[in-house]
């Protein structure tokens, strides 16, 4: 397989936005296919970080 | 809010692949197609991805692709990063987005509890009655 992305590809938004995204979740992943080979795959937690932002963003601010 | 799209219809197999590539070459892995898995998945991904379906439809064709391995290396990330950008183009709010993203990203990534697919599923069908 060629490894070489189509330049038109990398400047495409959407494959932007991909790269992003695939690349923030990197750590959670292992290399190897786990799923492929025992049906059962792999999700390291990204722990509570993102939630807990999320809900001190709706608190209503105290006065 | 329709619930049947073309959910998946924007991304190619080539851009499947060069995610694939992106996401190897981070982590110094080798990008390589799988000798019996590529072709499969590759087939299946060209017949699903420009269908009209249901979201939770969308998400089992990434979760089965992601479980034929295509690639030696990293094909959850490959696949869980294409349903998060898929639910993020749903613009929920934050924190329904956070929960849906999670469940779909579980159940490509093939560690979905039972009632994390329940909960899934229901959040399909108030897609079906646009309350969502």
């Amino acid at each position: 397989m060629k490894p070489a992305i189509d330049p038109k590809l990398l400047k495409n938004p959407l494959f932007q936005e991909l790269m992003a995204e695939g690349l923030a979740m990197q750590d959670r992943f292992v290399a190897e296919p786990l799923y492929a080979k025992t049906g059962k795959g792999f999700l390291k937690s990204k722990g509570v970080e993102e939630l807990k932002a999320i809900k001190s963003a709706r608190k209503p601010k105290s006065k | 809010m329709s619930a049947r799209r073309a959910w998946l219809a924007e991304f190619t197999w080539e851009m499947v692949t060069a995610q694939n590539a992106v996401l190897c070459a981070a982590k110094n892995a080798l990008h390589k197609p799988t000798s019996d898995g590529h072709d499969a998945t590759k087939e299946l991904w060209e017949s699903k991805h420009r269908e009209v379906m249901r979201l939770d439809e969308a998400v089992d064709v990434c979760r089965r692709c992601h479980r034929l391995a295509p690639f030696c290396f990293f094909n959850g990330n490959t696949f869980v990063s294409i349903i998060a950008l898929v639910v993020r183009a749903l613009n929920l709010l934050a924190d329904k987005a956070y929960v849906v993203r999670s469940l779909a990203g579980h159940i490509v990534a093939g560690v979905a509890t039972d009632a994390e697919a329940k909960a899934f599923r229901e959040f399909c069908e108030e897609l079906d009655g646009g309350a969502a």
